[in-house]
């Protein structure tokens, strides 16, 4: 029995330990429910494409300032704005879905961004030295976290309503006088300010990773998305803690081993979740599975 | 739900307890990397119980740290980088571990050269001059013997023979390259990890423009390289990240240009790859170069030197 706890909470005596742990379960507090939306905007993949779009930002905060992690975040964090207001906004106006207009504006920021690193010239690898890792959490990198949590949480509470009408039914929603576009532009810069700061403190996989796989995985578990997004926050903070653990006494990397954990969160979901997972396809279909 | 607490709080205490005295013996001692790593090995033998963080092979640019490493960190007595920037990821190691150890900086002393590309940098591969890798040992030494200065005599043994190695290389070497006419001496390059190298003893590199440093180059790439190679009468390239040998033969068939063996750059090898030490790592680079430039100059000849 006493084994047995120590094996749980002894990690946690370590001071890097705790602020990785810390770290993880802010991001997943503000990651979960954005990722949640992600989902339900069929926008799943505009994380991956976005940890691509930064670069010339990045690129020029670097030959602004050097190598200075703040410039190199806050050129990332316009450029990103930019990207995601442009494609945005490209959906709205015209007839192309949100998805392709993403990787319309995505594939321009980044062939930019690779001229100017290679015009400029640089083998620094900027990429490498903008990404963070858990086990390196300092106290700047921990308020800057804990600080973006903090407002999207704010932010998407105030705005959940009138997002989600403007999610299932835009047409609606335009008739009632609501201003859709400016909730889903206030969403967006969410997103993008979260996987920017969770780039620069946990590295490009936590960001991603803890924003889309416990939104996921929680689609098996939940309906509602008040209750989805419930439980994207305990995969999340579960595959945080145990990451975490499995990091420390197999002495994996840390946000791999999260990401790991959480990924088989979603396997095991997939399988046996009680919504529309492949138990439940066969208990309702019968023998195939259609 | 109290038990378990106290439980747990007892452990954390028990868990401290544990952990110094399990820690007690040697002093600790962690080196960035493997280059480090074998020099502060070379000078002090196992008197002090040294941790390398990035093994071997390994590229210390890109570098995931595990907890373990975290761990070695926090316990360190000293840590030894190389500093420059080579290891981006370390500061916040060191905030978020709130290490106590002294951290030495290798290159403190040398005159770095700055970055070819970019001014506002300086570039880190600074051993690949033997003057200053023996800076960085008179660096390491000292601060082995203000850690364990009852060894003071044995570590300044083991640097002095390490040291006389170094600089009869570094003589050797010279008289060599300087056997060799001077418009033989260039080799073109995509990676500035030989700056040090060629500042030092006279040999010229060049990086030709147009190939982007973000992707691997291509066939296409390389055979333009050799052609330009050979219009300016440059007779050794070296060519690092290529781990594809499709497109390696590619180069040679299409341009009749002779594969190089393997230089090592930035970090040591396995055993028996021939680069274990630091001082076997010199020697292999250095023989390297000089087979290419002696076999170079047949007419038409181009060697591309590969990296690990």
């Amino acid at each position: 029995m006493e084994d047995f706890f120590s094996w749980f909470f002894e990690p946690f005596y370590y001071t890097f330990l705790r602020r990785a742990f810390v770290a993880s379960w802010s991001l997943s507090l503000s990651a979960a429910p954005l990722g949640v939306i992600l989902v339900l905007r069929r926008m799943s993949l505009m994380g991956d494409a976005l940890s691509h779009s930064v670069l010339p930002g990045v690129a020029i905060g670097f030959f602004m300032a050097g190598l200075s992690l703040i410039a190199m975040s806050l050129g990332g964090l316009i450029v990103g704005l930019l990207v995601a207001m442009a494609a945005g906004a490209v959906s709205r106006w015209t007839s192309l879905e949100e998805d392709a207009s993403f990787a319309g504006f995505f594939l321009i920021s980044l062939s930019i961004g690779v001229i100017l690193v290679s015009v400029k010239g640089s083998h620094v690898d900027l990429m490498h030295i903008l990404f963070g890792s858990v086990l390196a959490i300092d106290d700047y990198t921990l308020i800057l976290v804990a600080s973006t949590s903090t407002i999207t949480l704010l932010i998407m509470a105030t705005i959940y309503r009138s997002l989600l009408l403007e999610c299932v039914d835009p047409i609606y929603f335009k008739s009632v006088g609501g201003k859709g576009h400016r909730y889903h532009a206030l969403f967006l810069i969410c997103v993008v300010a979260n996987l920017v700061s969770a780039f620069q403190s946990m590295g490009t996989l936590m960001a991603l990773g803890m924003m889309m796989l416990p939104a996921i995985t929680a689609r098996f578990w939940a309906k509602q998305v008040w209750s989805t997004i419930l439980a994207a926050w305990v995969v999340g903070m579960l595959s945080s803690f145990f990451g975490l653990l499995a990091s420390y006494h197999f002495n994996y990397p840390s946000g791999p081993s999260i990401i790991l954990v959480a990924g088989i969160c979603y396997i095991c979901s997939l399988f046996v979740g009680p919504k529309g997972s492949l138990y439940q396809h066969k208990k309702t279909y019968g023998q195939g599975i259609s | 739900m109290k038990k378990y607490i106290f439980i747990l709080l007892s452990f954390f205490y028990l868990g401290s307890i544990f952990t110094v005295n399990a820690y007690a013996s040697k002093p600790k001692v962690v080196a960035t990397f493997s280059i480090l790593g074998d020099l502060v090995h070379q000078i002090a033998g196992d008197a002090v119980d040294l941790k390398t963080l990035v093994g071997p092979n390994g590229d210390a640019h890109v570098y995931e740290p595990t907890p373990q490493d975290a761990k070695s960190i926090m316990h360190a007595d000293v840590i030894i980088m190389n500093g420059l920037g080579f290891e981006g990821w370390l500061t916040r190691l060191l905030d978020a571990t709130k290490t106590k150890a002294k951290i030495i900086k290798a290159t403190n002393k040398i005159k770095p050269l700055p970055a070819k590309e970019n001014a506002q940098v300086m570039d880190p591969h600074a051993w690949h001059d033997i003057k200053n890798a023996i800076l960085y040992g008179e660096a390491i030494l000292e601060a082995l013997i203000n850690l364990s200065p009852k060894n003071k005599e044995k570590f300044s043994n083991n640097w002095a023979v390490l040291r006389k190695k170094l600089e009869n290389l570094d003589r050797e070497f010279k008289n060599k390259v300087q056997s060799i006419p001077l418009d033989l001496r260039k080799v073109i390059t995509l990676h500035d990890g030989f700056q040090y190298l060629g500042h030092a003893y006279g040999i010229e590199f060049l990086t030709p423009l147009g190939i982007s440093t973000e992707a691997e180059p291509s066939a296409k790439d390389l055979v333009s390289i050799i052609k330009e190679a050979k219009a300016h009468n440059i007779k050794v390239i070296f060519i690092e990240n290529i781990s594809n040998n499709r497109v390696m033969e590619q180069v040679a068939k299409e341009s009749g240009a002779k594969l190089g063996d393997l230089l090592f750059s930035d970090a040591l090898s396995e055993k028996e790859e021939g680069a274990e030490t630091f001082l076997d790592m010199v020697r292999h680079n250095f023989s390297i170069f000089i087979n290419a430039f002696k076999s170079s100059q047949r007419p038409g000849q181009v060697i591309v030197l590969q990296e690990s």
